[in-house]
């Protein structure tokens, strides 16, 4: 469950929220829509406390974000940028990276898992030897999914996952998303999300 | 052989016929070239004068000072060419330049001038003065590079400590990078040695009287130390940038910058 309570921010001298409240429940599914620079890609690292915030609480299931908890609360959650790009030489050494830290190493990566996601993306298991400056915007995005989906995080924050698919893939992702058990907050353009009831919408 | 200052005033001469040159092709540099030409008569008029004191008393402490006064020099010189803020960062990275110093100097002493005084200026003070000039160009890239590239790719940093990366982890990649930029410039220096120009170390031994051979054992020495005090003075700084440019919730601190 996430909570955001009375959150004000400024940024660049141009107010951003004020007094906003946002209360999402578990394995809810929530659409931030609003037009661009309200605020939607700002809001998600506010919950992951990559932004200060002027004012507010953020409360994760009942606990107040803050800098004791941070690290243990972010495990909680699984984040995609708008801007991210992956680093080593191949998409599976990046996967491998991802895997050998220290919090995850007690998980294990299960190739079967990756090459069912990889199937259920519209994804080639070529893919896997590319180097990450080879790949699409869309590519990217699809494989940053799937490693959330490998690390099985409770809450998923996707800032425009969508933006660099064509229309099936928006669709094939959306449908994807819509039937998972985990809470999920999407910041969106696309109108795809609005043709199905999962999705909340919520704006402010 | 000396020189004397006449000999110098009349190379005054073909510096006028250059001048002539420039206001031929309209090149707009003449005030600029009279400006620099000047600063650098001064001050190597300066450093002159008081490196001839500083030899004569060739005392241990005026020369420890004077070698903190290098090291205070290079730490402000790269907080101002990377923009940072001199409140934040002054006595971290003074830090992470004498601890750099002292080790590698007190290393270079031993190994290489065994039979000298800790102290003895006429080897402290040229030694010192090449290997934090290289650190200060070593640090202004590093720090440059990497604080560019946490700013840029602040979405990949986030996505990374969001799938499990502690700080460090998530930094590597930044630091990996920002290393290797600010090395490179080093190596490729080394690499080319002596194919054209002879460094500076190794012509003004020459020029003095010294053997070739002798002058390239020196050159030798002096590029190896340097190159391990921009990789040392690096690594140091990272833990220094961990620790000072983050916040609480591994968030790049804003106020690190001016």
């Amino acid at each position: 469950m996430i909570k955001l309570e009375k959150i004000n921010l400024m940024l660049k001298q141009q107010s951003i929220f004020t007094n906003l409240n946002l209360h999402i429940k578990k394995n809810k599914k929530v659409l931030l829509r609003m037009p661009s620079g309200a605020g939607k890609s700002t809001l998600l690292k506010v919950i992951m406390g990559y932004i200060p915030m002027d004012s507010g609480r953020i409360l994760i299931d009942g606990k107040v974000l803050g800098k004791d908890n941070v690290d243990t609360l972010r495990q909680k959650f699984a984040y995609i940028g708008q801007n991210i790009f992956f680093t080593e030489e191949s998409v599976e050494k990046y996967i491998e990276l991802i895997f050998s830290f220290e919090k995850n190493r007690k998980i294990k990566l299960s190739k079967s898992t990756l090459y069912e996601l990889l199937e259920k993306f519209d994804l080639d298991e070529s893919i896997l030897k590319k180097s990450p400056a080879l790949l699409s915007g869309g590519e990217k995005q699809r494989i940053a999914l799937i490693l959330v989906l490998l690390l099985d995080r409770e809450i998923l924050l996707l800032d425009e996952v969508t933006s660099g698919l064509d229309h099936d893939l928006k669709i094939r992702v959306i449908e994807i998303i819509k039937d998972l058990n985990k809470t999920v907050i999407i910041s969106s353009h696309d109108n795809q999300w609005l043709d199905y009831d999962e999705f909340e919408v919520v704006g402010w | 052989m000396n020189i004397s200052f006449f000999n110098i005033a009349i190379l005054l001469i073909p510096l006028f016929l250059l001048i002539l040159g420039l206001i031929f092709f309209r090149v707009n540099l003449i005030k600029k070239s009279a400006a620099s030409i000047g600063r650098m008569i001064i001050q190597l008029f300066l450093v002159g004068i008081y490196l001839e004191y500083i030899f004569k008393f060739n005392n241990w402490a005026v020369n420890f000072i004077y070698i903190l006064l290098m090291i205070t020099v290079a730490s402000i010189s790269t907080i101002d060419m990377v923009k940072l803020s001199y409140k934040k960062l002054i006595f971290p990275l003074f830090g992470s330049i004498f601890l750099s110093w002292t080790a590698v100097y007190t290393l270079y002493q031993f190994i290489i001038l065994p039979d000298t005084n800790f102290f003895e200026s006429r080897y402290i003070i040229p030694i010192s003065g090449m290997l934090l000039g290289n650190v200060l160009k070593g640090q202004v890239i590093f720090l440059n590079n990497f604080l560019t590239q946490i700013k840029d790719g602040e979405d990949s940093y986030f996505y990374l400590l969001s799938m499990g990366a502690t700080k460090f982890e998530a930094l590597r990649e930044f630091y990996r990078r920002s290393i290797i930029a600010s090395l490179q410039p080093d190596l490729a220096n080394m690499a080319t040695i002596g194919l054209v120009a002879l460094p500076g170390m190794m012509t003004g031994q020459i020029l003095a009287g010294a053997s070739p051979f002798t002058a390239i054992k020196y050159q030798i020495s002096i590029m190896l130390a340097i190159f391990c005090i921009r990789g040392l003075s690096l690594f140091l700084t990272t833990f220094v940038i961990n620790k000072v440019a983050f916040d609480g919730f591994n968030r790049l601190r804003r106020d690190v910058f001016r």
